[in-house]
């Protein structure tokens, strides 16, 4: 043992007798291994018409050897819906999760992300241009803080009480990630991180011709000029919440170029970079400097970011990531679950993406990048997540590993295009190529399950699973639209459900987020009037007339299904669910304007966006996989069935909360039991 | 509460405005002083670092092989010992010992005549003239050990600070210098672009191929000017800047020779990578020496018979 280990034990212990934390030493409650590989969005007609040709033989193996099934996704089938699904067992009525986008009724249509919620905190000391949190006694204000809105107990609170060591990475649906209680489980959350910034994403691009800062869904463009081939610009980091008026704080920044070698040099806090163009920079740490009142110190936010030269004359562009937490200084974000967690990670790994959205499909959509800028960005993205699960397998031993993969996803929601109609944004043979990218990103992760199978493959249960499937999108479906059409929505001149133009005393019914359709309800809308008496024939009259909807360019229907809340969800939060759950047909989704209840002119139109796929639909299209190198008896599994499967593999009774069945049982025994 | 901030601000806005007038007065002073040694120190550490790096050199070449935490507990260690003995030597003993004496005395007699005003202002009084004066004692063995110490944590630094680069790995050579144009040529590594000049040095990225020390050399008009570069020796010292004529570069990196006045360079550096160890990474190996040659002095200090 060297001295280093020595002191690190000491230091470990004094860790884990305050906190218990990971690295205990207790003898493992189960020699019992469990491995789940969870690939975002992937889809089970893919995945056969690949196994087929031979092209996926590692999943193959495990469907001949009867470990194969579509996964039932949830309703909707969006990702923070889908994963809370697999968390908790139980579906969106258990924990609360029915959209990406929920609305507050007392303050009539107020929209907020779902999945976390912010606390300002108390009204501070005013001094000087600063207002300080009393978050010390004897005042013992609340901080600031972010809150996670999934309710329901997950399951591996069930296996951290029973002392089985669970290994989490990257799990969408768990920011700030859950307690653990008992010392047992270690989480790195994924989807739902923000950057240092706050945001889901924010790149910024340093780029001559820019007029000034423009701030664009998702990234922000400054603008540069060079004297004498040098230019100063700023990165903008984190709001300095106790100013009076906030503003974020920045760090300076000198560029400068050589037309000459095609390369820039940037000096930023004592590095210099030096870049060719079309190449990126390794991880940088940033530190910014939060200003405070003269006699107390600064506060200081460390974040990370890459550079990429995209180009130099005529026209000089740096593109630079969001500021990412540092997973080596978290600070106050908490990213992981035991809060260190992450930072034991960056210490065997160095530097890594600790964003929940890591690609940066923003700037595509921007056309920031090219599709084959995307696909670069998008491969440091895997190489990173390889090397983490690399070091996840390296220090697993027994208990429970899951690993999530973003790429299946957000390369898809980019790249498939499974038709020969014209893609949004690319020409026939490009998209044609681009969706190859997607096979051939399936080839490879056919050979980390490969990976996974060969460690652990006859001692443990591995499953391999996905939320939902893909699909097509090629025509948006303006709801709110169609809504004004069709005089729920009064007058006939609103422009969108969060503009003053809307008169609420007349508008029965708003749509919000991806799937939602809510009834102005009264008592439950601020301004609502729609009497409880009346719902159910209102809701019934939107139905048929959903269903009836055709799309005039082939007169194909364009709505497949349209959900009851009480029909689909149970539950104690089924009261905050949109009143109607619409589940489009293939090709169709819900519009962009109507995600935040804009309105367009046409109800119907063509998807213009890079994001030329997706997923938002009837759950009966787009199912996810299951995979398992054990046989599945389950005739019909679903998400809501991996919990309990998960539990029952560790010996564990499944709690009343979950709603789900153990998928190596047949309905038959489950119903003896 | 208003009142309050209005007052702490007032407070903070003085006590960071002497702050920044202190550091710019202790700035002023430094460079002067920085100045006045000049002439002195830079031509000494000239005469100096060839034969301690040499020393140093020897020394650490009985730990070859061993983990580099091993060399610095050692050093740390034989450098409390030596610290001990040249305090011993170097300082008043006796003196120490009577100061030492006035303080317990003092302490007594303020526990004694706690209710007594007179007496207690009195001890106070001593006491902090005693401290003082103890204070003075340290300050001649302080100065004497002051220049070995820096040498030794110099030779120190160039082993613990930072480590060789890897093969494959990139850096960047910094040259500072009057605005000519340069060139970079080198063995054993590969220069990817360059020269880029910044505010206030111009920049080459390399890439390392191939492991051992080589020789980078910068093309300034008519003269050359080399460098060495490290690459895939753990354990390894490395020479992060080679100094010109300035003192403190010329302390602070002791292995390569001063490059020569004429050729108007002010240094070359290589941004090695900094070492990743608790014990011995950077700034770590600081503490860690501190720490263990201090413990060893106090633990062996009645072996020794010192005081202090
Ligand atoms: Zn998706």
């Amino acid at each position: 043992m060297n001295l280093k280990r020595l002191i690190l034990c000491v230091v470990a212990a004094f860790v884990m007798a305050t906190l218990g934390s990971c690295r205990d030493q207790r003898k493992a409650a189960t020699d019992k291994k469990v491995v789940i590989i969870g690939f975002d969005g992937m889809d089970p007609r893919l995945c056969i018409e690949l196994m087929d040709v031979g092209r996926m033989p590692n999943l193959n193996r495990m469907r001949q050897a009867g470990g194969f099934k579509p996964l039932g996704t949830s309703i909707p089938p969006q990702s923070p819906v889908a994963w809370s699904n697999f968390i908790t067992g139980a579906g969106p009525g258990v924990h609360g999760i029915f959209d990406f986008i929920h609305r507050d009724p007392t303050q009539q249509v107020r929209p907020y992300y779902s999945a976390a919620e912010t606390h300002e905190s108390e009204e501070g000391w005013h001094v000087g241009d600063h207002t300080i949190p009393l978050t010390f006694p004897p005042f013992n204000h609340n901080p600031t803080q972010t809150l996670l809105r999934r309710e329901g107990k997950p399951f591996w609170d069930f296996l951290d009480e029973a002392g089985i060591e669970t290994r989490i990475y990257d799990i969408p649906a768990n920011y700030p990630p859950s307690e653990s209680k008992h010392g047992h489980m270690c989480c790195l959350s994924g989807m739902g991180v923000p950057d240092l910034l706050g945001s889901y994403g924010t790149y910024q691009v340093f780029s001559e011709g820019v007029v000034r800062e423009v701030e664009e869904g998702g990234g922000m463009r400054k603008p540069l000029t060079f004297r004498d081939g040098a230019a100063d610009a700023e990165i903008t980091g984190p709001m300095n919440t106790a100013m009076n008026k906030p503003r974020p704080a920045t760090i300076p920044m000198r560029i400068f170029r050589d037309t000459k070698q095609d390369a820039t040099r940037i000096d930023v806090q004592d590095q210099s970079i030096l870049l060719k163009r079309g190449e990126w920079s390794d991880w940088l740490q940033v530190k910014f400097e939060l200003e405070m009142p003269s006699f107390m110190p600064n506060s200081h936010a460390s974040g990370i970011v890459r550079f990429y030269l995209q180009e130099v004359s005529p026209t000089y562009r740096l593109y630079m990531t969001p500021v990412n937490i540092d997973p080596t200084d978290p600070g106050e974000q908490r990213v992981s679950e035991p809060p260190d967690f992450v930072a034991t990670i960056a210490d065997d790994l160095g530097l890594f993406y600790t964003a929940g959205f890591q690609e940066d499909h923003k700037a595509l959509s921007n056309e920031v990048f090219t599709d084959a800028e995307y696909h670069r960005q998008a491969e440091h993205v895997l190489t990173e997540r390889l090397n983490l699960l690399d070091h996840a397998m390296d220090t697993y031993e027994t208990g429970l590993l899951f690993f999530y993969f973003s790429s299946t996803d957000l390369q898809s929601h980019m790249y498939w295009w499974r038709t020969d109609a014209k893609h949004p944004t690319r020409s026939v043979t490009d998209a044609r190529r681009y969706n190859a990218v997607i096979e051939k990103l399936y080839e490879r992760m056919d050979e980390v399950v490969g990976r996974v199978v060969e460690e652990y493959g006859d001692n443990s249960t591995i499953l391999v699973m996905s939320d939902h499937g893909f699909c097509n999108f090629r025509r948006q479906f303006n709801l709110n639209t169609w809504l004004r059409e069709t005089g729920y929505i009064q007058p006939r001149g609103a422009s969108g459900i969060l503009s003053p133009s809307i008169n609420w005393t007349r508008t029965k019914a708003y749509g919000l987020g991806l799937n939602g359709l809510y009834l102005n309800l009264a008592g439950r809308e601020r301004d609502g009037i729609v009497t409880p008496p009346e719902r159910d024939a209102l809701m019934d009259e939107l139905t048929t007339k959903l269903l009836a909807v055709r799309d005039p360019l082939d007169n194909r229907p364009v709505i497949k299904r349209v959900y009851r809340r009480e029909e689909v969800y149970q539950g104690p939060f089924v009261e905050h669910a949109p009143d109607l759950i619409i589940g489009y047909h293939r090709d169709f989704r819900a519009s962009w304007a109507t995600t935040l209840g804009d309105m367009a002119d046409a109800v119907i139109t063509d998807n213009d966006s890079a994001w030329s796929a997706d997923h938002c639909i009837a759950a009966d299209e787009v199912p996810g996989v299951v995979f398992s190198n054990r046989r599945i008896a389950h005739d019909a599994p679903a998400l809501i069935d991996i919990a309990p499967t998960v539990l029952a593999e560790f010996g564990l009774s499944v709690p009343e909360s979950m709603t789900g069945s153990n998928i190596f049982e047949t309905h038959a025994t489950l119903a003896e039991k | 509460m208003a009142t309050l901030g209005r007052i702490l601000v007032w407070l903070g806005d003085a006590a960071s405005w002497c702050g920044s007038h202190i550091a710019s007065a202790a700035a002023g002073v430094w460079n002067l002083l920085s100045g006045l040694l000049q002439p002195i120190l830079s031509p000494l550490l000239g005469v100096t670092n060839p034969p301690v790096t040499w020393l140093a050199d020897v020394y650490y070449s009985m730990f070859d092989g061993a983990p580099p935490a091993v060399g610095l507990i050692v050093t740390s260690v034989l450098t409390g010992v030596v610290m001990l003995i040249a305090f011993r030597y170097t300082s008043n003993q006796a003196g120490i010992a009577r100061v030492k004496d006035t303080i317990k005395a003092e302490l007594l007699a303020i526990k004694l005549y706690k209710d007594d005003l007179g007496v207690m202002f009195r001890s106070q009084g001593r006491l902090i003239g005693a401290t003082f004066k103890l204070q003075w004692y340290m300050l001649k063995p302080l100065m004497i050990m002051l220049l070995p110490m820096l040498l030794l944590l110099a030779q120190m630094g160039s082993r613990y600070q930072q480590r060789p680069l890897r093969v494959d790995e990139a850096t960047l050579v910094r040259l500072e210098t009057a605005g000519q144009d340069a060139t970079l040529s080198a063995d054993g590594m590969i220069v990817e672009v360059g020269p880029i000049a910044g505010d206030d040095d111009v920049a080459w990225r390399v890439r390392a191929v191939a492991v051992g020390d080589h020789d980078v050399r910068v093309q300034i008009g008519d003269q050359t000017v080399s460098k060495t570069l490290s690459v895939g020796r753990v354990g390894e010292p490395v020479s992060v800047v080679r100094p010109a004529k300035r003192w403190t570069t010329r302390l602070l990196h002791p292995r390569e020779k001063p490059i020569g006045e004429s050729a108007n360079v002010a240094s070359i550096t290589i941004d090695y990578p900094e070492s990743d160890s608790w014990v011995y990474g950077s700034d770590w190996w600081v503490l860690t020496f501190f720490v263990v040659s201090m413990a060893t002095a106090i633990l062996l200090k009645p072996v020794f018979r010192v005081k202090f």
